[in-house]
């Protein structure tokens, strides 16, 4: 078990023992690093925003060392496949989740679990596009990268959540 | 008078080009865009980079791929406009010829290359670019053939060549896009024909004509939430929140199952196989070594001359003028070089490619894994690699047939959906158990080693002699 391994492993296990889909789990490992996780996950920008290939091996990793289960689950309305993960190690395994302490690990993990996906991945885009690609006009052009997500009241939620985590633009 | 163009292809037999077509001018374009010089490259780059290592007769190239994919496309477009009724001529012709050119960019080897590319570049942010992204400045640039001939054609400054650039690098949202990129795009039923009929390969077959006779053009949700609860999610009320793409009538359901087994078939026959990747990973390594070298510039070690194409384009940032000079020739040339009068590691390299021999490897079954498995994993990844990092290399891929590449999640438009009567689109995972099972994705990991000898201390702490091996 690598360091990541073990972060991917306490996010699921700090989040009740269950955590459904991978879009949410990457979003919320990088939302987590932006608080001071310091998991040494590497970024690079794909469909769903931020993403890294070094927690999609963590995933799998975790699962070989049978310490992390992952079942597919389909939605009975339109059949859209989804991840289920789940952990069994106990919640006191985890004193530390990285460099966050277990309470304040709980915190951040109990807000970020109280939106959607779509929000999470707004959050963590329009972070990106400010912190990384320092984009002036990350508005246009997270219009342009996700046509239609951020309408219906996510963008607020999204800003709304940047800005309780303390990372929304200035 | 008509006036045509024909090419003969073998996978779609005749390919015509009209040039006197004055609807939409789009046959006339694209036999002009076949013969600029970054088309004609195309002609130098194989599709399956090195896959003819282990496929000999894997040589057809990105040149017929391309213009079997325009030939497709060209099919999928009659379909989409029969069931379309604000039908845009414009946006269709943009399509067509982004089908066309959407591999332009590809550089030689593209795999092995685009590795070694992210390898020597990753420290420096905004300088890689994989092939998507040099196809969109090949594509707009104005010193370069396509857009001059597109300015011809079409007048406007060549204004549509921004629009086939922005098509190939946003993600579609109508269906001439689709055409371009979806489920069941002309890309890759092309190569999914190509290959497996040039690789002489038996998996992988298709109901292409089934399939087309029953495809149809649908709304379905962008915003796909993940988990039960999304159900809640309304979308009829907010078209912004949909987009355009194919679907198939139910009665196709067991040629679409097949469709997506052909995938997983050739992924896991032929693009994954383990002699290929490991073909791939020397061709990384020699690349990302000679490129240090050549960045040394008059100073490199290099027995190739400093006008070599290839020293050129790693002496420099990455540039499209330099770019263009590359192909898979032009790599080659570089390797035969180097075996014959280079000197040291690069040398040894150069002549274990161009002689075929290649590394043997240990894979690790990471589905489900045997207690050998994990014993061989935690060897060698606390053992060996701390050690020996240049001479072991890791091969880890996604065999995510019903998942993207990324392991996320299935993208709104790479979903393949089945039009039943009286109900929305469903994924064809809500049908299929086929599908359903592919839909978990599968993994490959392997080691490969330079020295046989170290990948027979892997073998000797399980007790199991080379020919057990998997």
């Amino acid at each position: 078990m690598t360091k990541l391994d073990d972060i991917v492993v306490g996010v699921v296990a700090l989040s009740g023992g269950e955590l459904v889909g991978r879009i949410r789990l990457q979003k919320i490992v990088y939302l987590l690093e932006q608080k001071g996780l310091k998991s040494d996950a590497k970024f690079t920008y794909h469909h769903y925003g931020p993403y890294s290939e070094a927690i999609a091996d963590a995933v799998t990793d975790a699962k070989f060392w049978d310490t992390l289960e992952e079942t597919t689950e389909f939605r009975k309305l339109d059949g859209a496949p989804f991840s289920i993960f789940r952990s069994h190690r106990p919640v006191s395994d985890f004193q530390q989740l990285g460099e966050l302490p277990q309470q304040r690990a709980s915190n951040l993990l109990e807000r970020l679990h109280s939106e959607n996906s779509t929000v999470l991945e707004l959050a963590a885009t329009i972070h990106w596009l400010i912190q990384v690609e320092k984009l002036p006009n990350w508005q246009e052009e997270l219009d342009r990268r996700k046509p239609g997500k951020a309408k219906s009241g996510r963008l607020e939620k999204a800003m709304t959540l940047l800005n309780e985590l303390g990372l929304a633009p200035i | 008078m008509a006036h045509f163009k024909r090419i003969r292809d073998p996978v779609h037999n005749l390919i015509i080009f009209d040039l006197e077509d004055r609807d939409s001018e789009v046959d006339k374009a694209a036999w002009q865009l076949i013969n600029v010089p970054e088309f004609q490259r195309l002609r130098r780059v194989k599709q399956l980079g090195v896959s003819e290592f282990t496929f000999p007769g894997a040589t057809h190239t990105r040149f017929a791929h391309s213009i079997g994919v325009f030939h497709v496309a060209r099919k999928l477009m009659k379909i989409a406009k029969k069931q379309c009724s604000d039908w845009n001529p414009n946006k269709a012709r943009v399509a067509l010829i982004a089908a066309l050119l959407h591999d332009i960019g590809h550089g030689p080897f593209s795999h092995a290359f685009e590795i070694a590319e992210k390898d020597r570049l990753k420290d420096r942010l905004g300088l890689y670019k994989d092939h998507e992204h040099w196809t969109a400045e090949i594509i707009a640039s104005e010193r370069h053939g396509v857009r001059q001939v597109l300015k011809e054609i079409f007048g406007a400054s060549g204004a549509i060549a921004d629009d086939v650039a922005s098509l190939l690098t946003t993600d579609p949202t109508d269906i001439y896009a689709a055409v371009v990129s979806s489920s069941f795009d002309a890309d890759r039923l092309d190569y999914l024909q190509r290959d497996r009929l040039m690789t002489g390969s038996g998996a992988g077959a298709i109901d292409f004509e089934w399939l087309l006779d029953n495809l149809r053009v649908v709304q379905v949700p962008s915003v796909v939430e993940e988990g039960e609860s999304a159900v809640a999610i309304d979308h009829s009320e907010s078209p912004t929140e949909n987009i355009e793409t194919f679907a198939f009538e139910e009665k196709a359901l067991q040629a679409v199952e097949a469709f997506i087994l052909a995938r997983y078939h050739l992924y896991s026959q032929v693009y994954l196989h383990h002699a290929t990747r490991g073909m791939e990973q020397m061709i990384s390594k020699f690349l990302f070594e000679f490129a240090n070298e050549s960045a040394r510039g008059v100073a490199a070690n290099l027995a190739v001359h400093e006008d070599h194409p290839l020293r050129a384009y790693y002496a420099e940032e990455p540039n499209i003028s330099r770019y263009l000079d590359l192909d898979d020739a032009v790599v080659w040339s570089a390797i035969e070089i180097t075996a014959e009068r280079g000197n040291g590691s690069l040398k040894d390299q150069a002549k274990r490619i161009r002689d075929r021999k290649l590394m043997k490897s240990v894979a690790i079954d990471i589905q489900n894994p045997t207690a050998i498995d994990k014993a061989r994993r935690r060897f060698i990844d606390t053992e060996l690699l701390p050690k020996m990092e240049n001479s072991i290399f890791v091969d880890r891929a996604p065999l995510s047939i019903y998942k993207d590449a990324q392991r996320e999640n299935v993208k709104p438009h790479k979903r393949v959906y089945i039009k039943r009567k009286h109900e929305e689109p469903v994924d064809v995972a809500r049908l299929s158990k086929p599908v359903q099972a592919l839909a978990a994705g599968e993994e490959i990991l392997r080691y490969y080693f330079l020295d046989e000898s170290v990948r027979n201390s892997v073998l000797k702490i399980t007790g199991e002699r080379d020919d057990e091996t998997r």
